[in-house]
């Protein structure tokens, strides 16, 4: 070898070596530092050994003498790795075999500069990837957590502030009649201040996401299928099942439908897992798309044993919700499901397969190839149920008694005709009978949300039938949860606490007739004090008593579901009673009971039960101070002589005694 | 003395180095530093009367930067196939590494590792999951390379399953 080449390749870092008898070999030149370092200490005269150094080489030198024998053209290459010397410090290496002239060479070489630049890339990229996939989990919690805050927190806010409008209106001192302003006022302002935390945070993980944001990428459904696919595969198989896309999707259209890509393969993600938890080995999970009247329904579909005959749909996507069997975690995932799909204007649902199995479905908009995700307008308002010169008649849905009652009253009073519902069954029951002006939905109620009541009113509407004018009452006030209502099939949105005088302003809008439009004037002229509900009321207390009577008709089952949840250690029974509790006591401002409830709730959702016994006695000790101040101001009926369930409990229970109090 | 080549298998940032590291050295770093190339250490153990050289083959995690070669696999007696407890996609990492071996060099005997048991509470890998490997007849440990639980003892277990004990 000429002394330049050698010169060449020392100065390029290399050690070329030739193979000898007895695994020895024989260097060719003088070896560049880094081998002298590695190696040293094993060179005698110019032979060496380098597999008892290395144990790597020792294995590439296996496959080395395969590839010098099989007389391959071209190298063999080690790949990278890394040696130790004393010190401490690491010497990445590679190697590679060739044959030149019949002899067998081995070139060793220390690629520092480019393994440095690899390190530098690939922890870069993995460091991302981590950071991403935290980021998609503390979404999911964020946006669940958001969920259960716009809930829990506006829904008693929403009745407290009820409470002061018609306090309000009685007749008080001057000094009271302040009190309660300001209170009303602090109301508003924590009101307030909640919708702006609510939105920064709803803005913070949109943000994040890249969702929301206009010109965002609408997702393509069939291409998420495959993914989910291809990415449950091996899990599938190493549980003797396997997964795979309905082969006759037609692949001809675009799929491309309302949404952001990451949430909707969280989406397929949970279904899928949902469907191994059941699948027997040797089954197939098959994930169906079809076209479904400008949406696309997707389903994953099961072999396993199907739903259980009592399983009612709606509870399987609730909060907290687990299997009995196989069961998930913390009963998070399908509740994201849902609450991701329905923000899409879609919706969700599971059933029994005909066979055997179970489906769990959900639907999503179609959207145009290039319709950025945000393009969700407001149906226009076609044709209206116009009766002018006539009462309204309304449909009032709420799942919460004291809420729909007070709602029920305001209205009322304003002159319109009132029939309450306070579930979305029953509310569909009243609109078989006949047909309303205006139906008022709550948003959130359990069983049937107030979605699935306006989606199936508007299903069962002729194609070119009038329009039946459908409000939604929600605590959910984000700009997307407004779109997201609208494209529902609501024609509007109220926040919550409802406010009459929005209503005329809508009915207004609506063209429902002479006396709305009317009352729209008059309630956007006498802003003020004078404007309070209570004044409208005219003071009238029966009002008050008769919320009252519902209060104390209710609390005593409450308080009952939450003793029972302690007793049986079931945590997400306990968050569920205590928020129900929380609900009804924050109406008459009993700060210490609605501090238990809430603590109680708290430690449901933790699942830690530890004080929950001790916890449990203040809310009753405050429950009962309560009941009995309650009963100086709404006068006693006759007991409840039917004898149900819930007038038995009051009977045992003497010191939170219900009473009878007379229904709407 | 025996001298058994062990492999670490699984996907990156599951903790591979640092189970190594803990069980070769007894130290523990919180700061991911990833893997290129492969590493090599040594560790003496005594298995009843056979002092056994275990050769640990530390290898890079496979994703989409870096794929397996599975000719390092060659010449192990076992393998350590390590998952992170707290990221679900690992575990299906894991059971496609498991087949990957199979197929690259036949059956050979593994301990299936939940690393970051320390981190327990957000753990995506749920014990059904869990079970369904213990019902296939898979020996599944849960670690933790930071507090050392169940490190020496998956190495053990490994070393006895290698040496038939």
């Amino acid at each position: 070898m000429s002394s330049l080449i050698t010169e060449l390749l020392q100065l390029m870092g290399y050690a070329l070596c030739e193979d000898r008898a007895g695994r020895r070999f024989a260097l060719l030149y003088d070896p560049p530092g880094w081998f002298q370092e590695v190696w040293g200490h094993q060179i005698a005269g110019n032979l060496l050994t380098l597999v008892d150094r290395s144990p790597f080489l020792d294995a590439f030198l296996s496959e080395a003498k395969e590839h010098w024998n099989s007389n391959a053209q071209g190298p063999l290459a080690s790949g990278v790795w890394v040696e130790q010397i004393p010190g401490g410090r690491e010497i990445p290496l590679e190697a590679r075999a060739w044959q030149i002239d019949g002899k067998r060479i081995l070139s060793i070489h220390s690629p520092q500069e480019s393994f440095q630049e690899q390190s530098r890339v690939l922890q870069t990229a993995r460091d991302s990837v981590l950071v991403h996939e935290r980021l998609l989990k503390e979404i999911q919690k964020k946006e669940i957590l958001l969920h259960c805050i716009i809930h829990d927190l506006s829904q008693p806010l929403a009745a407290i502030k009820g409470c002061f409008d018609v306090l309000g209106g009685e007749t008080l001192s001057a000094a009271s009649k302040r009190l309660i302003e300001l209170g009303s006022q602090q109301s508003e302002r924590q009101d307030a201040m909640i919708r702006e935390v609510l939105q920064a945070f709803a803005m913070d993980i949109d943000s994040a996401m890249g969702a929301g944001e206009a010109g965002a990428p609408a997702p393509n459904i069939l291409a998420c299928a495959e993914e989910t696919v291809a990415a449950f595969a091996p899990l599938f198989r190493s549980h003797g099942a396997r997964i795979r896309l309905d082969p006759r999707i037609d692949r001809s259209p675009h799929w491309n439908v309302t949404g952001e890509k990451s949430r909707l393969m969280r989406i397929f993600a949970n279904l899928v897992e949902n469907a191994l938890r059941h699948a027997p080995k040797g089954s197939v999970v098959t994930i169906r798309l079809e076209d479904d009247a400008g949406s696309v329904k997707a389903s994953v579909d099961d072999a396993g044993p199907g739903l259980p005959k009592e399983f009612k749909a709606d509870e399987a996507f609730a909060l907290f919700s687990k299997g009995k069997e196989g069961g998930g975690k913390a009963g998070l995932g399908l509740y994201f499901c849902r609450i991701t799909v329905e923000r899409w204007g879609g919706s969700i649902g599971c059933e029994s397969l005909p066979q055997r199995g179970a489906r769990f479905w959900f639907r999503l908009p179609r959207v145009a190839r290039s319709e950025p995700v945000s393009a969700i307008t407001a149906p226009a308002a076609a044709q209206t149920h116009s009766r002018p010169h006539e009462r309204l008649a309304i449909l009032l849905v709420d799942d919460d008694p004291a809420i729909l009652e007070l709602n029920e009253i305001l209205i009322e009073r304003e002159g319109y005709e009132v029939t309450s519902a306070s579930s979305g069954a029953e509310a569909l029951r009243a609109f078989a009978k006949r047909r309303f002006d205006v139906v008022f939905l709550d948003e959130e109620m359990p069983g049937m949300s107030g979605v699935e009541v306006a989606k199936r009113i508007r299903a069962a509407e002729p194609p070119n039938g009038k329009r039946q004018i459908i409000f939604a009452i929600t605590g959910n006030s984000a700009k997307e949860d407004q779109a997201r209502l609208l494209a529902s099939g609501f024609d509007a949105c109220f926040s919550k606490p409802f406010r009459p005088e929005e209503l005329f302003k809508a009915a207004a809008r609506f063209s429902l007739g002479t006396a709305a439009q009317q009352s729209a004037t008059l309630a956007e002229g006498s802003a003020g004090a004078e404007s309070s509900l209570l004044a409208r009321l005219g003071g009238d207390a029966k009002l008050l008593r008769s919320i009252t009577r519902t209060f104390l008709n209710d609390y005593p089952a409450k308080l009952h579901n939450i003793k029972q949840a302690i007793a049986r250690k079931n945590a997400p029974a306990l968050a569920s009673a205590a928020h129900a509790m929380k609900g009804a006591v924050a109406i008459f401002g009993a700060d210490d009971a609605v501090q238990s409830a809430i603590e109680l709730q708290q430690m449901g959702r933790e699942g830690n039960l530890a004080k929950a016994a001790a916890t449990f006695r203040k809310l009753d000790e405050s429950l009962a101070t309560l009941n009995a101040k309650l009963r100086e101001y709404a006068p006693p009926a006759k007991r409840n002589p039917s004898g149900s369930a819930r007038g038995k409990h009051a009977a045992r229970k003497s010191r939170h005694r219900a009473r009878p109090g007379p229904r709407r | 003395m025996l001298q058994k080549k062990i492999c670490m298998l699984g996907s990156f940032a599951v903790g591979k180095t640092s189970l190594v590291r803990r069980y070769v050295e007894s130290i523990y770093s919180d700061t991911y530093h990833t893997t290129v190339g492969v590493k090599i250490d040594k560790k003496l153990v005594q298995v009843g009367p056979q002092e056994v050289n275990l050769v640990l083959w530390d290898l890079y995690g496979e994703d989409e930067f870096q794929k397996m070669r599975w000719s390092y696999v060659k010449g192990a007696s076992g393998y350590l196939l390590v998952a992170d407890g707290t990221r679900r996609a690992t575990f299906a990492k894991a059971l496609a590494l498991e087949e990957g071996v199979r197929q690259a060099v036949g059956s050979l005997p593994f301990i299936f590792v939940l690393n970051k048991a320390d981190l327990a509470p957000s753990w995506e890998i749920d014990a059904a999951m869990e079970s369904q490997l213990v019902d296939k007849g898979w020996d599944v440990m849960r670690s933790s390379a930071k507090t050392g639980e169940n490190v020496d003892a998956a190495f053990r277990k490994l070393t006895e399953k290698m040496l038939g004990a």
